[in-house]
């Protein structure tokens, strides 16, 4: 009659094996029950990647909020960037591009300038503390691509430097007051 | 038995040092054995279960006078199980099993023999980190760690029944694993 043998005798036999040996070689070293083991204070090879990819992260992330600000600074503000597709600046030359009628597409798309209310205009004067009349004359049937927005960066930096906001809200205040 | 105190004492660092009273420390040191294969059998490789055992035998030394356990053998596996498990989640095991040259010092086996015989055992480490957590540390606990049913259930706060049931289910699915494994490696 034949022998049954037990499935698990063969992985118990591996592990048992292993644990021979790696007993023997822990019983060879010395060991000091009472004190941690010294190499979990230091970072091991690999949690310092995971640390090195999340300063890497946190210094890209630092340089793009530079660089979104300082070209905030330069520009101004975001509607002054220029709006033209960078690709097909790129691509403009290339034959393909030009084959598919993407390139005379990009080529006649314009940047249109940055529209400027005429009546903003004139708000701001009144902020100013000009009247109307000493305001330069402001047709509003003029077309809105013909407003000069450095003009109008010109005077809202001024606006501001000069706390007119301010007193709008403060004169507005005062009209609504009396006319509650 | 005063004797086994002082010697674990001199290992010690003094501020670790136990009152000089009659206490259980032998019984943890006899189970050094055990708990260095306990965490080997979590840790899955030698170096990871060795700082593993002693980290275990500090957190047990410092507790042991606050916690006074009334089966030592029992609290301080799982102490070593709760440790492997607080390693394992700060981060993944590296896997590599022992290295081979210390295999053949040990049972004296040629290079080829023993290169065949790790690949197996590297089938058995991968079967067991593949297996659910509630089986692995049950099979964990009774292969490596050799306790016994009733002290598995003590540790893990579970009948005998169920761990019994979870035995067997953890080892239905190692063996599937390696049959597999092996027939592929074989083919």
């Amino acid at each position: 009659m034949k022998k049954q043998i037990d499935p698990w005798a063969e992985i118990a036999g591996l592990i048992a094996l292993e644990k021979k040996a790696a007993l023997a070689d822990f019983r060879a070293r010395e060991f000091a029950p009472g004190v941690l083991p010294a190499r979990r204070s230091v970072p091991t090879a690999e949690q310092r990647p995971v640390l090195r990819r999340t300063v890497l992260a946190l210094a890209a992330s630092i340089l793009f909020a530079a660089g979104l600000t300082a070209l905030w600074l330069l520009k101004g503000s975001w509607g002054s960037i220029s709006s033209e597709p960078v690709l097909a600046g790129l691509l403009s030359d290339t034959y393909l591009y030009h084959r598919s009628g993407s390139g005379e597409a990009a080529a006649s798309a314009t940047v249109a300038k940055a529209p400027v209310n005429p009546h903003f205009a004139a708000w701001i004067e009144v902020g100013l503390g000009r009247t109307a009349s000493e305001a330069e004359a402001v047709d509003p049937q003029a077309p809105v691509e013909r407003g000069d927005p450095l003009e109008v960066r010109r005077k809202l930096s001024r606006m501001i430097r000069e706390d007119a906001l301010e007193r709008l809200l403060t004169q507005f205040r005062g009209i609504h007051e009396k006319e509650a | 038995m005063q004797e086994a105190v002082l010697e674990i004492e001199t290992m010690m660092p003094p501020h670790l040092v136990l009152a000089r009273e009659p206490v259980d420390l032998q019984d943890l040191l006899a189970c050094r054995d055990r708990v260095y294969c306990l965490c080997l059998g979590f840790a899955g490789n030698a170096a990871d279960a060795r700082d593993l055992a002693q980290e275990t035998f500090a957190k047990a030394l410092s507790h042991y006078e606050a916690d006074r356990p009334e089966n030592p053998q029992a609290w301080i596996m799982r102490i070593a199980r709760n440790t492997c498990l607080d390693q394992a989640r700060r981060r993944k095991s590296r896997g590599p099993l022992h290295p081979i040259s210390e295999w053949t010092a040990v049972d004296g086996r040629t290079p080829e023999s023993e290169a065949g015989r790790e690949e197996e055992i590297a089938i058995v480490r991968r079967a067991i980190a593949a297996l659910p957590g509630r089986l692995r540390e049950v099979l964990v606990m009774r292969e490596y760690g050799e306790l016994a049913y009733q002290e598995i259930a003590l540790a893990l706060d579970l009948s005998a029944g169920t761990v019994m049931s979870r035995l067997n289910r953890a080892r239905r699915a190692v063996l599937k694993f390696y049959r597999e494994e092996h027939h592929e490696k074989t083919n």
